[in-house]
């Protein structure tokens, strides 16, 4: 408690007054300003908060939302990934399966209409932006090596990709599904441990370069966390 | 339990980039700091946005934790705080969300509850009743509502100027109790 016996009164109240958070936007800068050169202020300041934060405990613990930790993971490390010097050939490889799976996909939508009948879905999710400007419904039927989505609304922008990724139950690593196709309905394939994953678990969508992320991890903004729902 | 060094040394490998002890420490704090930003915001879906936000500062600031001299949770908890309230004043018109009162409380004691020894808490209330009728209030409903100056003349029905005279008065008069 020492350090902070040399600033007078006044300053000792405006490191109050900051310290709750009252100063007015103009004031609350000048005074963040002096605490970059004034080790008396600030340790005026660490004086306050110390003994402000005495009355945190009425502060009510509550538990966020589960999905809340993936998707801070999934936007922080996807935007500070270096791109760990991933090579173009690589890049293009990622491209060229990408297209791959573009015309297969092309091709199981086919296969899709074909078997609509059959397809009920024991867990779904609708994902829905921010903005509403996206809306991709994905349901997904216990024991199939699939998943189906259904594009209700949103356009991928020119030369972007959307990448699915999942995000198992207990799990803050996402998984890629890959790119989800144009089209306003089809199939996305599933490797047998992503669908073995995907009740209790998380999907989300990122906004990629065309053929999506060239490392793995999401690299643009994610769009939409929708955690999938049991039917 | 999680105690008060281990959140020290979550913060300090945080600090150095360390993604497993950002996991940990976000396991370990986020419940508390939910309920600081669900407190001054009083609407989940703010919360959310703003605890996201302080849990990135967090990821950006931790290698300069070590030199401030803060205990780790009122250093997490100053930090969520201020961001809170800063999205509180930027938010046009106030919303109070009646339905949005937190419905998931976590059992048991929190890392925080138990490095803040009752004798603080209880000189801070000691102090705070010395002070004159209503200015604890003041001071409590700046502290855990993120209330401003205006909305607390308009409460205490003075002009914002007296307002601030009281409450700067008040601090005076806290600080000299709680160096007694």
């Amino acid at each position: 408690m020492s350090g902070s016996t040399d600033i007078d009164k006044d300053d000792f109240a405006l490191a109050g007054e900051y310290a709750l958070h009252l100063l007015d936007a103009k004031e609350r800068a000048a005074f963040e300003q002096r605490l970059l050169n004034e080790p008396a202020l600030r340790a005026a300041l660490r004086e306050w908060d110390e003994d402000f934060a005495t009355m945190a405990n009425e502060f009510e613990p509550v538990s966020p939302p589960d999905h809340l930790k993936a998707k801070i993971e999934l936007d922080m490390f996807a935007a500070n990934t270096p791109s760990h010097g991933v090579s173009a050939h690589f890049w293009s490889l990622r491209r060229f399966i990408a297209s791959a799976v573009a015309v297969a996909a092309l091709v199981m939508i086919g296969f899709y209409s074909y078997n609509l009948n059959r397809f009920s879905p024991t867990q779904v999710a609708d994902m829905i932006t921010a903005d509403e400007s996206l809306f991709i419904h994905a349901g997904y039927q216990d024991g199939d090596d699939e998943l189906h989505f259904i594009r209700h609304k949103g356009t991928t922008g020119e030369g972007r990709s959307l990448e699915l990724w999942l995000i198992p139950a207990g799990e803050t690593v996402a998984v890629s599904l890959g790119v989800i196709p144009e089209q306003e309905r089809g199939v996305m394939p599933l490797a047998a441990e992503h669908a073995a994953a995907i009740k209790g678990g998380t999907l989300a969508i990122s906004d990629e370069p065309f053929g999506g992320s060239p490392t793995g991890q999401a690299t643009g903004p994610v769009l939409v966390v929708t955690p999938i729902t049991d039917l | 339990m999680t105690t008060v060094s281990d959140i020290e040394n979550m913060i300090a490998r945080v600090g150095i980039g360390d993604r497993n002890a950002f996991s940990a420490l976000y396991d370990a704090t986020s419940a508390k700091l939910f309920g600081v930003c669900l407190r001054i915001l009083n609407n989940r879906a703010d919360a959310e946005e703003a605890l996201q936000e302080v849990f990135v500062r967090i990821w950006q600031k931790a290698s300069s934790y070590s030199a401030n001299g803060y205990s780790p949770m009122t250093w997490l908890i100053t930090l969520a705080r201020n961001l809170a309230i800063d999205k509180l004043r930027a938010r046009k018109a106030p919303t109070t969300d009646i339905d949005d009162v937190p419905d998931l409380r976590d059992q048991g004691p929190t890392p925080e509850a138990a490095a803040i020894a009752s004798s603080e808490r209880a000189q801070i209330d000691t102090c705070l009743n010395e002070l004159d009728d209503g200015h604890a209030d003041a001071v409590r409903g700046a502290y855990l509502n993120g209330d401003s100056y205006q909305e607390l003349a308009d409460r205490f029905d003075v002009p914002i100027n007296t307002m601030r005279t009281w409450l700067r008065r008040s601090l005076l008069k806290l600080k000299e109790c709680l160096s007694r």
